[in-house]
This record gives C-alpha cells, structure tokens and sequence, in this order.
C-alpha cells in the first residue's frame, strides 16, 4: 500500500527479497522450460497484467469506474496490425505504428474524458461502455481494412518473431508499466487523483480542478493500455475482434478487484492467478463435461474471493502483515 | 472601501418555495461573524451559496467588491474563501498527516507535477504538521483519518482549512456531534485562528453561548430573510429574535 513510510534501514525488507526472487524467477524462466505452450502463457500474463494495472489506476487509484477500457488495447493492437500488413515487416512502419499509437491513444482519451467526465460514476461508466462498443461495432464492420470478426494475421520483423525476445520484451514491457505507474502514483498529481477517490466534493473544496486530474488519469492509463495492445499483437501476430471486446474490459476488472485494487501490484497478481485458474481448470475439460464451461467455475472462485478477501490478494495479505506488524513491533 | 464580503438580495427557492427571500448582508474584514437562526431558517443554504456550492435563484455574491456569483467552489477556494462542512468531509483512507498535506499541495506550483515522488517534498510534510500542531492533531498525524473521534475529524477539517491559507473561513457547525469535553478546545483553536492569524470567520452554529463568546457580530435568519444584524449585546436585547429564536418557549414563559 502507499500508504507505508519508507523504511529507513539499511536491511533489505521482506517485500523487497520477494519481489527480487520472483523477478530472478521471471528472468529464468526461459531457460527452465522451452514449452512454448508455457512461455505463451507467460508472455500472456505479462501484457494482460500491465493491461490491467493501467485499468487499477482508474479503478483503483482515482476511483472510476470504465467499461471501454478494451478501445485503447483493441487500437494499439490493430493499429500495428494493420500498418504491419501493409507495409511489411520492417522496422520503421513499426516503430511509426507504435508512436501513432500513442498520439491517438492520447487523443481519443483526451476525447472521451471531454465527453463523459462531466458525468459521474454509473453514468460514466455507461458513457465509456457507449464508446467501447461502438469502437469494437466499427472494428466488425470495417471488414476491407479489419477483416472482421474474422480477423486477420500480418509479419513482423525478424527480431519480434523469437519467442525469447517477445517474453523478454513483454516482462520489461509490464515492469517499465509497473515503474512508471507506480512513480505516477506516487507523485502530487497522484496523490490528488487518490484525494478524488477518497472524497471527490472534498477535492474540489481543497481547490483541486477534479475534471482535470480525473483527465490526466484517463491519458495516463489509455496510453498503457494501448501499448500492451501494441504488445499483444507484436506476441500473436493476429488481431481479431475479440482484442476490443467489452470481455477484453471485464477481464481487466476482474484481474484488478482479485490482485487487489489501488496496490498496481494486484494487476500483475491477478493476470498470474485467472491465467494458472483458467488453464488448470481447462486442462480437466477432459476427464468432465463441466471444465468446458471454465467461467462458471471460475465465477465461483470469484465470488468467494470478493467474499472473503474483499480488498484482494495483494490488498488482504497487506492488511494481515500490518495487523502482524502491529502485535509484533519489535520484530519489524 | 467595500466590505470583504457582501450579498445583495440574495434569493433561492426550491421548487418554487422561497428558503431565502432577498438576503442583503456585508462582512467586514478581519471581523467575526455568526450565523443564527432556528432550523430551517436557510442558514445552510446561505452558507452554501457564500461558498458556491449553491447558486442563488437572484441576486449576487460579492467578494472584495467582486461579482463571484457565478464562481465555482475551487475557484473561490483559490480566491481565499474557504469553507469547513457540516457533515465532516475528510479523505477517511489516508492519513491525518496526507490529509492536510494535500491542502498544502494546493497552494504549491507542485500541482502538476507527475514525477516527484511526493514523500520526498519534506517542506509540505513540515508545513502539514504545523497545521496539525496549530490544531492539536500533531500526535495523529500517521493514523487513517477514518480512526479518529468526530471531535478530531472536525478538527482535521480545520487544519486543512487553515492549510489553504484562506482570508475568510466558513465553518459550518464547527462543534456539531463533538463530545462535550472537546468543544473548549475546538473553541479555543478557532479563537486563535481569529485572533492570532487575523482571519475573517464566518460561523453557523447553535450553541448560542458559544456564538456570544465568540462573535463580533451576529446576524439572525427567520423564515429566509434576515431578522436582525449587530453586536451580541444588542442582539440579546431584541425582542423580535427572542420571540423568534425561543418560540414558542418564550411565549410559555411569557404567560407563565
């Protein structure tokens, strides 16, 4: 949580050694296994998890709630998509795709917020489901470029296609999300953005521009959501319509609320645990007719874990540590 | 020289019904101002119009001489009029110390700034606690907000008030739902925001004993128009408050 001081010892503290060993267990991976069904797994958890971290800062951070977040990745990843297979795979349309993403990306978060902020929480939410949808509706329709429903494949250059490249290119990928975010946050236009999310009429008494900050977030996280687009393409080499699919939004909300929202980290814990939930429960579709319908399971799941960790695995294991803390300071 | 505030004939209804009736009224600088009047009175809505949460149905608002009738809360917060709420209004999941801290914030260049890491700009921090220190809060000030007493979530209200640096404070109730034993040192901070700091205060509240101790100037509303405005001993005197302000009792203990 933000909310901790900085400890001033010299000790390397718990938080730190675990998240060093899960890096140096990141980083290894790749050598561990070669199974690409894995390492796609993993390249998978990877975007996702910075997808939905963009997403715990609206959620999460500033306190709103949007149903089109899926726009921005479904516009990063067909924008390359498209530029790619026109073009061919070299470098420059690339890189030249990857920067047009960002200014539209801005753009469109810019265009949205101007619409939809003057409205407030439900109405908001409708408002952005309005423009999810009718993003994803155009993508279907725009079947000359898009390719619809079907979607389509395009090539890339030959550095992008080595699946240890991608891995490594996605993990950096969500750790420089994590970084930035996490900076952001920690900044005094973050904090003010936490101030809206705590007592929005009380920021506005402060003499905080609300409408304002709650734009910034929406540039902020669109932007990083339209990247891991980007990276989503770049690691399948297809697009389709499913990538802007109100699904796509859900799947984001339901990562942050089980990792855990306003921790940044809960992103990247719930993209690893509706993966692992997802495959093992798959992997039994075999032995029972049930395990096809995975969702149904995984909608238990859920519900017990709002139920019994309702500020999510990341946020309940913070909590208990400083209920610890608290029976044990001499120990910390 | 015009007075700091002033409204002239300010209206407001509410579906069609007048709460206030063309309220005409002057604060002057440095001065110490309250509010009277029973329930329902529309001294809330006066108050919420004054500090722009409200916009009148007519008449006009003047700050410094200045039209702010049409002025939102922020930009009048920024003007220097800063107001406290009824119903205590904090960030209940952050600490006592970010708090006020983001009241300080808000007078900074810093508002814009994505980059720094906000635990690292000491000088808010410092001036944060002075705040809470001037309010008797500086014991607190790593707790969640949402743990202290309503005496102390009240007082928090004010360290943050007085963190904006206002010239004019609004404080609605100040002393409202506290426990008794915290309101002498709640009436002792505010006496010394007034006195020591020289702000203007502009007060609601009930506790009429408290209002006499502390005001230079009372005003009275009933029924939506202002019934009497002047000093505490001359207010006392007037029959029409006291038939107005005590009601019916007076009139219990006028047969009586």
């Amino acid at each position: 949580m933000p909310l901790k001081r900085p400890s001033r010892s010299s000790q390397i503290s718990p938080s730190t050694a675990i998240k060093t060993l899960l890096l140096g267990a990141a980083i290894a991976f790749p050598y561990l296994t070669d199974a690409r069904l894995y390492m796609v797994a993993a390249i998978d958890v990877f975007i996702m998890a910075a997808f939905a971290m963009s997403y715990d800062l609206l959620l999460g951070f500033t306190g709103i709630v949007s149903f089109g977040h899926a726009l921005f990745f479904g516009l990063g990843a067909y924008l390359v998509a498209i530029v790619m297979k026109s073009s061919g795979a070299s470098w420059l349309p690339f890189l030249a795709a990857v920067l047009l993403t960002v200014v539209l990306a801005v753009g469109l978060a810019g265009l949205i917020g101007v619409l939809s902020l003057r409205v407030r929480d439900v109405y908001f939410a409708m408002v952005t489901l309005a423009f999810g949808e009718l993003f994803a509706i155009g993508v279907e329709k725009w079947r000359t470029v898009t390719g619809g429903s079907d979607g389509f494949n395009f090539r890339l250059p030959e550095f992008l296609i080595d699946k240890n490249h991608v891995y490594f290119l996605s993990l950096f990928f969500m750790l420089a999300s994590l970084l930035i975010l996490r900076r952001f946050v920690n900044s005094p236009v973050g904090r003010v953005l936490l101030a809206i999310r705590e007592n929005e009429p009380r920021a506005q008494a402060l003499g905080y521009n609300t409408l304002h900050y709650k734009q910034i977030s929406i540039l902020v996280s669109g932007t990083v959501a339209s990247l891991a687009g980007v990276m989503w393409a770049v690691a399948h080499r297809f697009v389709s319509t499913e990538l802007p699919s109100l699904n796509r939004t859900i799947d984001a909300l339901l990562m942050t609320i089980i990792g855990g929202t306003g921790t940044l980290y809960g992103g990247i814990v719930g993209s690893l645990t509706m993966r692992v939930i997802h495959d093992v429960l798959s992997g039994f579709s075999s032995s029972h007719i049930i395990f096809n319908r995975w969702l149904l399971i995984f909608g238990l799941i859920y519900i017990l874990i709002v139920l019994f960790f309702p500020a999510g695995i990341i946020g309940s294991a913070a909590k208990m540590i400083g209920r610890w803390k608290e029976r044990h300071p001499q120990i910390s | 020289m015009p007075a700091l505030l002033e409204t002239k004939g300010i209206t407001m209804r509410f579906n069609g019904q007048a709460v206030l009736d063309g309220v005409s009224w002057q604060v002057e600088e440095g001065s110490f101002k309250s509010i009277i009047g029973p329930n329902g009175a529309g001294k809330t809505t006066f108050f919420n119009i004054i500090s722009g949460q409200l916009k009148p149905s007519g008449g006009q608002v003047l700050y410094r001489g200045r039209d702010i009738t049409g002025e939102p809360t922020h930009v009048r917060a920024k003007m220097g009029i800063g107001r406290s709420f009824q119903i205590t209004s904090v960030f209940p999941n952050l600490t006592v110390s970010e708090n006020v801290r983001l009241a300080v914030q808000t007078a900074t260049n810093l508002r814009l700034n994505f980059w720094q890491d906000y635990r690292k700009l000491g000088a808010l921090q410092d001036q944060a606690h002075q705040y809470l220190a001037m309010t008797r809060l500086h014991e607190k000030g790593s707790q969640l907000a949402k743990n202290l007493t309503l005496g102390e979530k009240r007082k928090l209200e004010l360290a943050m008030l007085l963190a904006l640096e206002p010239e004019v404070l609004l404080l609605d109730e100040p002393t409202a739902g506290m426990a008794l034993e915290e309101v002498p040192s709640m009436v002792e901070v505010i006496r010394n925001v007034h006195r020591q700091r020289k702000r203007t205060v502009l007060m609601v509240e009930h506790k009429i004993d408290l209002v006499l101790d502390l005001s230079d100037s009372i005003a009275v509303l009933f029924n939506g128009t202002l019934l009497a405005d002047g000093p505490p001993a001359e207010i006392v005197r007037n029959g029409k408050v006291q038939a107005a302000y005590l009601g019916g009792l007076y009139e219990q203990y006028a047969q009586g």
